[in-house]
Order: structure tokens, then C-alpha cells, then sequence
């Protein structure tokens, strides 16, 4: 009974941390850490989930733009698209950015609620890009129903 | 003792004859005055034997820019060739240039083997090289051609520019070395005239230690001039990020929250 009682306070305390998500098709949980978790393919492509809590006023909007700002005026990286996602929940950018003399597609997810930020991001080559986007969204979609909805 | 006198006379007459009137400027400011004045034509001012070597090596390293020939002083002895020496016409203030520039480029490694070839295409060199560092020199009238060169590799992230005034300095050094020559001839003559062996290694003495100082002076002289004619270019290129290395990211006030910046593709990867 004493070691069931202690397994439960692990098991709790483990699932403590804020990027519990189970790893889409296709790859497979590299390293976690209370706020972030990441993923890798076989083919090297690369997802990265990252928690921060959300302060006063921090709406979709505000951090939509700020990390606009960053990606596309700091980093130099070339905005392809910028969609919604599931109207005020979160903001899809879809960047291209030379990496290693390659064009890699990087992709940005920002979703957030009154107290979360949630960043999900998501790098492959050009090549191999269509095959994990599903991937990326299925767990972009996971967060949102479980944490941000 | 009369006859001592006139012969001590005459003797310091030969003296200043031989190094002054006009078309006989003392050599060593010659040599400033040459370098400092490309044009200045040789059978106006002509080289002193003992600085022919650096005259030459000055004359080949001048700069190409025109400049007006030196106006040969008209007095005699040494009173009249210092007076010389501070008329040099300097049409030309010397600048010695020097930058520290930080780039980042997409292919730092390409980038600066491309900038080394570039300093050899404007004639100059590379000095060093640790990697992605490297140091060149440019001819000085080249230095602002290959800064500009230099900002369309990327993004400069630091550019600093230095330049020194050494005119003075080398005007003082020139000096220095003329008046110095003059003593050497002087110590010479009277070497001429000694009459014992005491007197003999006294003055041989101060002879080396005028031509020591001639040496150092002309070394000096010399990369001064080296200084001037090719600016030193330290250059870092470090690995960029971003959608084209031809348009600079104009500065702008950093991201305030800290760990957006996290956010690239390099982070992404390497973790």
C-alpha cells in the first residue's frame, strides 16, 4: 500500500510539467523538461514544444506580432504564409530559412489563452517539409484541445 | 696655434659647403620630403648615398597621389638644414588606417577566403588568419572601397573605424635623422683629423652610437610609411541566419522579452 502511495506522488509529480504531450507520427520524445519538449524524425527534422506563462494582456495578437517581429525582422527569415488557428487561439507562420547552405522550412505555431503561451515549432528540409507538417499539426492540434481550449 | 685655427676654419667651411646651398637639401629629409612629395624630381632634390636604399624603398611605396615638388631651401651649413627640414612641404597629412569589422554571413568560411582574394585584387594582403578571423592589409587609398565591399557580404553587426594623425611624428623622426646625419659627417671629418688614439676611439665611440640611432630612425621611418600606405583590416565572420545576406537588417530596438529570441532554426537543431 506504502509503495502504490509513493508510485502515485511520482507519477503525479512527474506529470507536473507543462509539455506532457505524446510525440506524433513520425518522431520520437528526444528530451523534456518542465517547459519544453523535444522531438526529432529520423530524417533529422526536428519539433520543439516550448510553455511560458501568459502575463496581463497578453493576447494572441500581441505575441503573434512580437514574434513575427522577431522571425521576419531580427532573424531575416522569409514569411511564406501566416494563417489563424481556430480563429483567436494561436497563429501558424511558415517561414523559410537557410540553414547549413539549405533552404529549411520553419514553421511557428503560437497559441496562447489567459494563461499560457504555448510555441510549437517545427524544422525540416524542403524535401521532406510536406510529410511532417501533418505531424505538426496533429500535435498543434493536441495542445489546443488539452491545454488551451 | 694660429695655424691650427684657420685650418679648424676652413676645414668647418668644406663642412657646411657640402651640406648646404640651394638643389643640395640634407638627404634625409630628402627622402621624407620624396616620400611625402611623389612627383618631387630627382634632379631638384637628389638622393643622399646613404639613404639611396630607403629612398628607393619609400618612392616605390608612395602613394600615388600628386603632390607639389619640394622647394630647395637656398641657405647653407646646419643651422640652414634644419631650417630645411621644417619646410617640408607636406601636401598630404599621414593617416594611418586601421578597422575592426564583425560580419555575419551565411558561409563564414567562404566569405573570408573572399575577402582575403579581394584585398589581393586591391593589392594587398592577408597578415593573419584563425579561422573565420582574419587580419589584411589594403593600400590606404583602397581602405574605404574595400570597407564597402566589405558591407555587402552580410550583415556588419560592428564596425569600427580608426584613424591616426602621424604626420608630426614622422616630421619630428625626420628631423631627428637629418640632424643626426649632419653629426655623423661632422664626427666623421673629425675622425679624419685626430691625432692620438684616445682621441680616435672617443669619437669612433660616438659615431656608432649616431649610427645606431640613425638605424633605429630609419627603421622607424620605415613602418611609419608601411603604416600609412596599407591600412590594417581585422575581419570576424560569424554564421548569420536569415533570408538573404545582401540586405542588411536594418538596427532596431531589441525583442524586450528575452527568451523569444530563442526562437531559430539554429536552436532548433542543435539541441
Amino acid at each position: 500500500m506504502k509503495h502504490i502511495i509513493i508510485s502515485l506522488f511520482l507519477l503525479g509529480f512527474a506529470a507536473c510539467g507543462h509539455v506532457n504531450f505524446e510525440p506524433p507520427e513520425g518522431f520520437i520524445e528526444l528530451r523534456k523538461s518542465d517547459t519544453v519538449l523535444r522531438l526529432v524524425a529520423s530524417d533529422a527534422s526536428a519539433l520543439r514544444v516550448t510553455y511560458r506563462e501568459n502575463k496581463k494582456n497578453g493576447t494572441t495578437q500581441f505575441w503573434a506580432e512580437i514574434f513575427k517581429r522577431e522571425l521576419t525582422e531580427f532573424k531575416g527569415y522569409k514569411l511564406v504564409k501566416e494563417e489563424p488557428f481556430r480563429e483567436k487561439a494561436g497563429v501558424i507562420f511558415e517561414l523559410l530559412a537557410p540553414f547549413n547552405n539549405s533552404e529549411f522550412h520553419y514553421t511557428v505555431a503560437v497559441l496562447t489563452n489567459e494563461d499560457d503561451v504555448y510555441v510549437i515549432e517545427l524544422g525540416a528540409e524542403k524535401a521532406v517539409y510536406d510529410k511532417h507538417r501533418k505531424a505538426f499539426l496533429d500535435l498543434v492540434t493536441t495542445i489546443y484541445k488539452d491545454e488551451i481550449k | 696655434m694660429k695655424k691650427y685655427l684657420c685650418v679648424l676654419l676652413v676645414s668647418a667651411g668644406l663642412l657646411a659647403c657640402s651640406h648646404g646651398g640651394a638643389g643640395t637639401v640634407p638627404r634625409p629629409m630628402d627622402t621624407g620630403a620624396r616620400t611625402l612629395t611623389a612627383d618631387t624630381p630627382p634632379s631638384v632634390v637628389p638622393a643622399a648615398p646613404s639613404m639611396d636604399e630607403d629612398a628607393t624603398l619609400m618612392a616605390q611605396r608612395a602613394p600615388a597621389k600628386p603632390a607639389t615638388p619640394a622647394t630647395p631651401p637656398a641657405a647653407n651649413g646646419p643651422k640652414e638644414a634644419e631650417t630645411a627640414s621644417d619646410a617640408t612641404p607636406l601636401t598630404r597629412r599621414l593617416i594611418v588606417y586601421a578597422a575592426a569589422l564583425s560580419v555575419g554571413v551565411f558561409e563564414p568560411e567562404k566569405s573570408a577566403q573572399s575577402a582575403i582574394e579581394l584585398a589581393e585584387k586591391l593589392g594587398g594582403y592577408m597578415k593573419s588568419r584563425s579561422n573565420n578571423d582574419v587580419v589584411v592589409r589594403v593600400p590606404a587609398e583602397q581602405f574605404f572601397a574595400f570597407v564597402k565591399e566589405l558591407e555587402a557580404y552580410g550583415h556588419m553587426a560592428s564596425r569600427v573605424i580608426n584613424s591616426q594623425d602621424i604626420t608630426s611624428q614622422f616630421v619630428d623622426l625626420t628631423i631627428r635623422l637629418n640632424n643626426l646625419l649632419i653629426t655623423r659627417t661632422r664626427l666623421q671629418a673629425i675622425l679624419e683629423k685626430a691625432r692620438n688614439v684616445e682621441e680616435t676611439l672617443a669619437v669612433e665611440r660616438e659615431l656608432n652610437r649616431v649610427s645606431g640611432e640613425i638605424e633605429q630612425i630609419k627603421g622607424r621611418l620605415r613602418l611609419f610609411q608601411n603604416l600609412v600606405d596599407f591600412a590594417t583590416v581585422q575581419l570576424s565572420f560569424f554564421m548569420r541566419h536569415g533570408q538573404s545576406s545582401v540586405t542588411p537588417n536594418p538596427v532596431k530596438v531589441d525583442t524586450p522579452i528575452y527568451w523569444i529570441k530563442r526562437f531559430d532554426v539554429v536552436t532548433l537543431f542543435r539541441n
